[in-house]
C-alpha cells in the first residue's frame, strides 16, 4: 500500500501547557491514482494530516507509509529529501510564497533544488507553466505583478516542475472567483487523468467533492471518521446529517423533489443529468 | 444625501492601465449593497479608494455629501469602517481586548470609558469570553468578528467588507454573515460588501457587477442574477436554481420564478402529478 497511516498520532508542543493532540491514532489508506478529498471542520486535523505526507511533520506515534518509505518519529529530517521529490505539497494561499524576480525563476527553483540541470529545469518550468494554463510569454515578468489567480497557478507549477507522483493541495480554491475555482479543479482532474498524479485535496466545498473527487476522507476531532467513495458518501443521508455536511445543490434539489413525490434514480450528480431526469418524468 | 456617491472615478496603479475606469454609482442609506466581479476586475481597488487608502486620479467620492479629500480624510474614516479579506493581516494588539482598544486610543477615547466600550462591542460580536486571548489562537471566523468589533467601536455609519468571508470555513462564514445581517437590521447600518458569495448577493438590496474596471450591471439582484449568460461571460456564477431553470428551458420546461427554489420544486412536482 503506497500511502497509509498506521495508528498515527501527532501532538503539537508536547510536554508543555500548550500541548495539543491534533491527530489521534489515525488509520487510513489512500488509493493511488485517484483524487481524494479531505474534509472536516477547522481544527479537525486536516492540515496536520497532509503535512505528514511529505514528512514536514513526523508522527509523534505510529507510522506513515509513503511510496515504500516508512516515516516514524525517529527519522532524521535529512533522509527525507527524496520523499519530498515524490510528494508535492501546495499550502493554502501559496501565492504568498512566490519570491523570485521572474515567473520562470520561481518555477525553476524546485527542480534546481533537487539537482536537476539548469537547462532541464528551464524546460520543465516552461512545460508546467503551459499545463497550469499560464501563457509562457509572461515567464520573464515578475510574479508579483500578476493577478491572484495567476500567482496561485504559478505556485502550483513550481511544485509540478519537481514532477511529484503525489500532489497534495490545502484549500486550493479559497478566495478564487467562481470560474477561477472551476478551472482550478479541472486542472487537478487533468493532472490526475492525463498525468496520472495521485491527488489529495483539502477542501470545504462539497460541490467540488461531488463533481471532481473519487474518494472522501472526513476528519473530526483528530480522527478519521469515515473514508469511502464520493458516490457512497453522498448517498448516506443519515451520515451527512450526523456530520453536519452541506449537501451539494443537485442532491439537495433531488431530495426536495422526492419529498414532493418525484423520486429520481440514484447516481445523478450534475446539473444537466438532473434536468434530463426531471424532463423525463414530466414531459409526455 | 446618500451615504456613498461616486462619480466618474478613475484610477491606475502604473499610470498606464486603468484599473478603475469611469465608475459611477451610489449607495442608499441603510441598504445592503454587494459588488461582484472576477478576480482582478477592480472591486477591491474601489474599496481602497472609498476609504482613502488609495488616491483617485479623476472623479469624485462623496461620503454623506462631503467630498473625500486629504484634508477631511480623518473625518471620513470615522464614518466608514472596513474589514479586509485576510484575518491575519489586520491584528495589532497582543490580546483581543488590546486590539479593539487600538482604534479607540487613536481617537483619544477616555481610558475610563474604554473598558465599557470594548466589552459592549465584544458582546455584540459574541466574543466576550475571548477578550484576553491572543488573536493568533482564534479561528478565522473569530478573527473576523474581532476585526468587526474593532471597527464598530469607532461607531461608523457605513461598513465595507472586502471579501471578508472568503478565507473562512463554512462555519466561520455563516457566523460572520449572520453578524453582518444583524448589524444591518438592528443598527440600520449601510453595508457595502465585495463578495463572490452568490447567496449573499441574492439577499442584498442592490448589486453592482464589475468587469475590467467598469460597472457593467447595476440594480436589483433578482433581476441581475437571472442574466446567467451575461454572468458567465463575466466569469461569474448564478444561483443553482437559475442554472437548473435554464437547463430545463432547453428541454422545453419553462418555470415561473427560478430565483425561488422552493417554488420551483412545487411547480415541478405539480407538473409531475398532472402527468
Amino acid at each position: 500500500m503506497p500511502i497509509a497511516f498506521e495508528k498515527v498520532s501527532y501532538t503539537y508542543a508536547p510536554g508543555t501547557p500548550f500541548s495539543y493532540a491534533a491527530l489521534k491514532e489515525v488509520d487510513l489508506a489512500i488509493e493511488m491514482g485517484k483524487i481524494t478529498a479531505i474534509i472536516g471542520p477547522t481544527g479537525s486535523g486536516k492540515s496536520t494530516l497532509v503535512q505528514h505526507l511529505n514528512a514536514l511533520l513526523q508522527p509523534s506515534d505510529g507510522q506513515v507509509l509513503v511510496l515504500d518509505r516508512i516515516i516514524t518519529h525517529a527519522d532524521k529530517p535529512k533522509q527525507l529529501k527524496s520523499l519530498r521529490k515524490n510528494v508535492g505539497l501546495v499550502f493554502q494561499f501559496p501565492e504568498y510564497q512566490l519570491f523570485e524576480e521572474t515567473v520562470l525563476k520561481d518555477v525553476m527553483f524546485g527542480p534546481l533544488n533537487f539537482g536537476v540541470s539548469e537547462e532541464e529545469a528551464k524546460k520543465r518550468a516552461m512545460e508546467t507553466l503551459t499545463v497550469v494554463g499560464i501563457d509562457p510569454s509572461i515567464a520573464e515578468k515578475s510574479p508579483l505583478d500578476l493577478s491572484g489567480g495567476q500567482k496561485r497557478r504559478i505556485a502550483i507549477a513550481g511544485i509540478l516542475a519537481i514532477d511529484p507522483k503525489v500532489l497534495v493541495l490545502d484549500e486550493p480554491t479559497a478566495g478564487l472567483d467562481p470560474q477561477g475555482s472551476k478551472s482550478m479543479m479541472q486542472l487537478f482532474t487533468q493532472l490526475n487523468r492525463q498525468y496520472e498524479k495521485t491527488v489529495l485535496i483539502v477542501t470545504h466545498d462539497m460541490e467540488h467533492v461531488l463533481n471532481y473527487c473519487d474518494n472522501v476522507v472526513v476528519m473530526q476531532d483528530g480522527k478519521c471518521v469515515t473514508h469511502q467513495t464520493v458516490k457512497e458518501f453522498f448517498n448516506d443521508g443519515k451520515l451527512l446529517h450526523e456530520l453536519n455536511i452541506k449537501v451539494p445543490n443537485v442532491l439537495r434539489f433531488k431530495e426536495s423533489l422526492a419529498k414532493g413525490g418525484m423520486s429520481l434514480p440514484e447516481g445523478i450528480s450534475d446539473l444537466q443529468t438532473l434536468a434530463k431526469a426531471i424532463a423525463g418524468r414530466i414531459k409526455p | 444625501m446618500k451615504p456613498i456617491e461616486v462619480k466618474h472615478l478613475k484610477f491606475s496603479y502604473d499610470q498606464e492601465t486603468d484599473v478603475v475606469r469611469d465608475v459611477s454609482f451610489s449607495v442608499e442609506r441603510g441598504s445592503y449593497t454587494t459588488i461582484i466581479g472576477h478576480n482582478g476586475s477592480g472591486k477591491s481597488t474601489i474599496a481602497k479608494l472609498l476609504i482613502g487608502l488609495l488616491e483617485k486620479e479623476e472623479g469624485e467620492i462623496l461620503i454623506d455629501g462631503a467630498p473625500l479629500t486629504l484634508e477631511n480624510l480623518a473625518a471620513i474614516r470615522s464614518k466608514v469602517g472596513i474589514v479586509f479579506q485576510n484575518p491575519d493581516n489586520q491584528f495589532i494588539g497582543a490580546t483581543v481586548r488590546d486590539d479593539i482598544a487600538f482604534g479607540l486610543e487613536n481617537h483619544n477615547v477616555d481610558p475610563k470609558e474604554m473598558d465599557g466600550i470594548i466589552e459592549r462591542f465584544a458582546q455584540e460580536v459574541n466574543m466576550t469570553s475571548y477578550l484576553n486571548h491572543e488573536p493568533t489562537r482564534l479561528s478565522g471566523g473569530q478573527k473576523q468578528r474581532v476585526a468587526i468589533a474593532g471597527v464598530l467601536a469607532m461607531s461608523p455609519e457605513i461598513l465595507i467588507l472586502d471579501e471578508a468571508t472568503s478565507m473562512l470555513d463554512p462555519e466561520g462564514k455563516g457566523d460572520v454573515n449572520e453578524l453582518v445581517d444583524q448589524l444591518h437590521h438592528s443598527r440600520n447600518m449601510t453595508i457595502l460588501s465585495i463578495t463572490h458569495d452568490i447567496e449573499e448577493v441574492r439577499k442584498s438590496d442592490h448589486v453592482l457587477v464589475m468587469n475590467e474596471g467598469q460597472i457593467v450591471m447595476d440594480g436589483d439582484p433578482d433581476v441581475i442574477l437571472h442574466r446567467y449568460a451575461d454572468l458567465v461571460k463575466l466569469r461569474l456564477d448564478a444561483p443553482f436554481s437559475v442554472k437548473l431553470a435554464l437547463e430545463l428551458k432547453k428541454l422545453g420546461i419553462v418555470l415561473d420564478n427560478p430565483m425561488d427554489e422552493e417554488g420551483m420544486v412545487d411547480q415541478l412536482c405539480r407538473l409531475h402529478l398532472k402527468k
